[in-house]
């Protein structure tokens, strides 16, 4: 363990009834096989100015960051929605997909560490 | 109660969720739950009608609006709980309006609120699931042929006139014997006619004293009366839409005739103290064993109301008169008794169907049945025979075949007969026992006013 605090927190899902090591993995490895997906659609879709997409990804994943504890992109997930959505600001939403998608894998990654997925 | 399990559709294109509720929702056992990704995969598994439908509102191929019409459509009863990522109180009142039966935003409380909301709906499922199987079992009881055994012309008559009171509000007016059946016969023209799913309010006219019926036909206000501390709904109003069976209507007090004569002409009550007129919409049943037109003559009941409530007619017939009906009823009973006590099933020998056939049954099918209960009761092995048959000896004077025009000569006869018919045809012990001297029973045999043996046209083997 190292002193830096984790991107992530298992908390919310511990919270859940009868939530147990297997239901925690469970949930965890399919959060890795669709957010980080999600997040490099956000990219594509970015480049591509489809700003519906963004904003319906951004939606999506909104829920599943929330339900991480991934806490830095609590505030970023719901900018880029409403920026998608109302199409205002575009000129940041570039820096701040990629800010998601950079502590998306990172996160990610720390959860593959940790978890032995 | 034990709950019956329950189907749940998740219908949820966010992986992650989707898991979650998963396994949220299969903490409870009864919970059979299936997950779909897509509307598509969903709407090709409508048609198993799920009890319950958690929807994503938004879904990549389609709105929540849309499947939420669907379900509607394809399956009406299902519950329908719309889980949304945004709270939008427009886009929640017009789900709820379009038939949505909850809305929840996703975030922390999701879960509990949704096992909340299942919950609550879950009884709402088990209670509307208990009203149709027991309104099904009930209809299922009270057709015709199940309820009413036989097969006797008198009773095929009996259906017929029952089917076309069915299909009608007509009055009906039962008459029969003690224990034929009349209620039986109203409780199948209502659970079989278009009121079914409204009361069927019985109310035995004898067994109220007379001060008391009209507060129980109309109701009464609070303080109407000493006693009257709280205000009550009458058996009229209770049987609103439905039914109201009045049996033992020959007993009724001639004051009260009065009163339902005019209920029954306005279609209107008033409550006893009140002058609220309150319409009703009743169908009227009655039934006596008295024959009313008699009491027409003797004044005793109202000609008028008599005219009202004749309706249509339905004469039963006493079981002595239905011929092998009393077999096949006997049989109903032993095997209902025998179920109902956990014994082996049981049959009656020939002897045994004999004596019941030969027998009068003034108590009709209520004696019937007790007779055959106490020899099911009495015999140890699966067969009943004579002995275990015990007819009530209070019914030894009571011969008749209930019709009261005989003439003295016939009346004799029938007396003889019966006691030769109990006592084994043994004419010295006959005659010892009635006091006459056995020429004289020799001579009416002779005379063929007597038989000495069982009558051979009834039928002992069906």
């Amino acid at each position: 363990m190292t002193d830096q605090p984790k991107l992530y927190s298992l908390q919310r899902l511990l919270e859940i009834d009868n939530a147990d090591d297997g239901f925690v993995r469970d949930i965890v490895s399919v959060f890795l096989n669709n957010v980080p997906v999600n997040a490099t659609e956000l990219i594509k879709a970015c480049s591509e100015k489809n700003w519906y997409t963004v904003y319906f990804t951004a939606h999506k994943m909104k829920a599943n960051i929330d339900l991480l504890g991934i806490k830095c992109l609590y505030n970023e997930i719901r900018e880029v929605e409403l920026m998608a959505k109302t199409e205002t600001n575009l000129h940041q939403i570039t820096d701040k997909i990629n800010f998601i998608h950079n502590i998306i894998q990172r996160a990610s990654n720390e959860m593959r560490s940790d978890l032995n997925l | 109660m034990k709950q019956e399990p329950i189907s749940i559709f998740i219908v949820e294109d966010d992986a992650v969720y989707c898991a979650v509720l998963g396994h949220f929702l299969s903490l409870n056992p009864d919970f059979r739950v299936k997950k779909f990704f897509t509307a598509k995969e969903f709407l090709n598994a409508l048609h198993e009608k799920p009890d319950i439908v958690t929807l994503d509102y938004s879904l990549p191929d389609t709105t929540g609006d849309y499947l939420l019409s669907q379900v509607k459509e394809i399956s009406p009863d299902t519950k329908v709980i719309i889980i949304s990522g945004q709270e939008n109180i427009k886009i929640a009142v017009d789900l709820f309006k379009k038939g949505a039966d909850d809305y929840i935003v996703k975030d922390g409380d999701t879960q509990e609120r949704l096992w909340l909301s299942i919950g609550h709906m879950r009884e709402n499922i088990a209670l509307k699931k208990e009203l149709a199987e027991l309104q099904l079992e009930v209809q299922k009881k009270y057709t015709f042929q199940k309820a009413i055994i036989g097969n006797s012309h008198s009773l095929k008559q009996v259906f017929s006139l029952m089917e076309k009171a069915t299909n009608t509000n007509i009055t009906v007016s039962v008459t029969g014997e003690t224990g034929t059946g009349k209620d039986l016969v109203a409780k199948s023209i209502h659970f079989n006619s278009s009121r079914k799913k409204f009361p069927f309010v019985p109310v035995n006219v004898a067994a109220i004293p007379r001060e008391l019926l009209e507060s129980e036909l109309f109701g009464h206000e609070k303080g109407s009366f000493t006693g009257a501390s709280t205000r009550r709904i009458g058996k009229f109003e209770e049987a609103h839409n439905g039914t109201l069976f009045l049996d033992e209507i020959g007993e009724m007090d001639v004051n009260m005739q009065a009163k339902l004569l005019r209920v029954l002409q306005e279609q209107e009550i008033s409550r006893v103290g009140s002058n609220e007129l309150i319409k009703i919409n009743v169908r009227i049943i009655v039934a006596t064993h008295r024959n009313l037109l008699d009491q027409v003559r003797k004044g005793k009941f109202r000609e008028d109301l008599y005219y009202r409530l004749l309706g249509l007619p339905i004469k039963l017939p006493p079981l002595r008169e239905r011929g092998s009906d009393i077999i096949l009823i006997a049989k109903h009973f032993t095997d209902l008794f025998c179920h109902e006590n956990n014994l082996p099933k049981k049959h009656f020998d020939v002897e045994a169907k004999k004596k019941l056939m030969l027998y009068s049954f003034p108590g009709n099918i209520r004696e019937l049945k007790s007779v055959v209960e106490l020899a099911c009761v009495m015999s140890d092995t699966e067969e009943i025979n004579e002995e275990h048959i015990e007819l009530n000896t209070h019914s030894n004077s009571h011969f008749t075949t209930g019709s009261d025009s005989l003439t003295l000569k016939q009346f004799t006869s029938q007396m003889i007969q019966h006691y030769l018919d109990t006592n084994n045809y043994d004419v010295l012990k006959v005659a010892d026992k009635l006091d006459v001297g056995k020429s004289t029973i020799y001579r009416m045999v002779n005379n063929n006013e007597l038989k000495l043996q069982r009558n051979s046209d009834n039928k002992f083997n069906d």
